[in-house]
């Protein structure tokens, strides 16, 4: 999974309340090489939360800085480091409100739920 | 037709057998992706231009979401089975995979996506295939968190085999009440073998200038209308404010990525004078 999906992703289990996001990672940060897409990472600003992407870069050890640079959008190596697909392989989500982890193996996510969490 | 979703839960059916198959029988590869980029260009979105964020709902083994990259986009799929996510990840996807049931809600943030697809997975939501399970809880639950997750005016589209009339309308009415506008087109509606049913939602209302997608292949249905039914809200207007195109991934990068995917041992197709060809409508 990429840090910049893990953006996105919000605990669904029943009940657990308005504190599901952001997610807390563990893992090892995994490079992989990607085109860069100017106009992509642009529009994905728009709808990135900066400070949990900043606190995903602090859990898994890569280096971003703690708030959005003010020209963020003409910074290119800004962009491009968000852009990098750092994925995480093995590992794992944690929601700090209601305590459920959800595993990743073999970079896939598992957010299957059981029956009392629906 | 054989109804698989009769016999077996989804991630029982799409076991390690069947999941093969997704890269091994040619047949199967080429209906999917065909039906991949049909329900791509449904949802239009060209319409805005640029590079989007699409989820794919179903996504499999990729092979859909391989059609989302090759138009230059990029994408997110959930998928409840695992062998066939296993296939998606051996073949090497763009996309990153979660395991899950759609059933059980969409589990991002709100505004994500900027369009979703999903190809042959929406009627096995019609189906309880565990003690708790209720169909039409399972439908709402999905179409509301789905309408949450994509963006203002961002479409959906599922192809699908309604299984009957009823069926069709569960599905459709479920939609509806969660805010979706929009309706069936339904391609091919003559042929029994090259008939498919798209769903295709809008996250609210069309945007400004949206044209309805029409039907292919319903020359015959002129007097009735044709089969593009359903549609609400739909404004005609002729200023286009027609975006950038997104950059279409051309045959040399279909070659490439076979190429570094053959040096790491992998079992992949050989390059052939159909590779990434432009692919024409269903033979009927
Ligand atoms: C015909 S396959 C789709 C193939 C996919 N588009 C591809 O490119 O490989 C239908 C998929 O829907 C998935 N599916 C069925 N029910 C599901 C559910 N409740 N939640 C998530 N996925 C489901 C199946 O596991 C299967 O992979
Ligand atoms: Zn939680």
């Amino acid at each position: 999974m990429r840090i910049l999906s893990h953006n996105m992703l919000q605990c669904i289990v029943k009940g657990c309340g308005a504190a599901n996001y952001p997610l807390r990672l563990n893992g090892e940060a995994v490079h992989k090489e990607s085109e860069y897409n100017e106009d992509f990472i642009k529009h994905m600003m728009s709808k990135i939360d900066y400070p949990a992407l900043y606190q995903a870069s602090q859990d898994v050890k890569i280096d971003l800085p703690s708030s959005l640079p003010e020209d963020y959008l003409d910074n290119e190596e800004f962009l491009k480091k968000i852009h990098d697909v750092t994925h995480i392989e093995e590992g794992g989500l944690y929601c700090n409100n209601c305590k459920r982890i959800y595993p990743i193996k073999n970079g896939i996510v598992n957010m299957l739920l059981n029956e009392n969490e629906v | 037709m054989s109804r698989p979703e009769h016999d077996a839960p989804p991630e029982i059916f799409y076991g390690d057998d069947e999941a093969r198959k997704y890269t091994s029988n040619s047949r199967m590869i080429e209906i999917q992706t065909q039906m991949s980029e049909r329900a791509l260009e449904l949802l239009n979105l060209e319409f805005e231009g640029g590079s989007k964020m699409v989820l794919d709902i179903g996504c499999g083994s990729g092979l859909s979401g391989d059609e989302i990259s090759r138009q230059g986009h990029y994408w997110v799929g959930l998928d409840i089975s695992k062998s066939m996510l296993d296939v998606a990840t051996e073949r090497e996807v763009e996309g990153d995979l979660f395991l899950a049931d759609m059933g059980d809600g969409m589990f991002f943030r709100a505004g994500m996506f900027d369009g979703a697809i999903s190809v042959s997975a929406l009627q096995w939501l019609c189906n309880a295939d565990k003690s708790w399970h209720n169909p039409r809880t399972r439908l709402k639950k999905f179409f509301e968190s789905l309408f949450a997750v994509l963006a203002k005016g961002a479409r959906a589209v599922f192809q699908f085999y309604p299984e009957n009339p009823a069926q069709m309308e569960m599905i459709t009415s479920a939609a509806m009440r969660c805010g979706f506008t929009g309706g069936l087109v339904v391609d091919y509606p003559e042929s029994t073998r090259a008939k498919k049913y798209f769903l295709v939602l809008f996250a609210g209302a069309p945007p400004e200038g949206y044209e309805t997608p029409k039907a292919k292949g319903e020359e015959s249905m002129e007097e009735d209308g044709g089969q593009t039914v359903g549609y609400s809200k739909e404004r005609k207007s002729h200023d286009k404010k027609k975006g950038k195109r997104s950059s279409v991934k051309d045959r040399d990068w279909v070659i490439k990525k076979k190429e570094s995917q053959r040096k790491k041992g992998k079992d992949v197709r050989p390059d052939t004078k159909y590779t990434a060809r432009k692919r024409s409508g269903p033979k009927i």
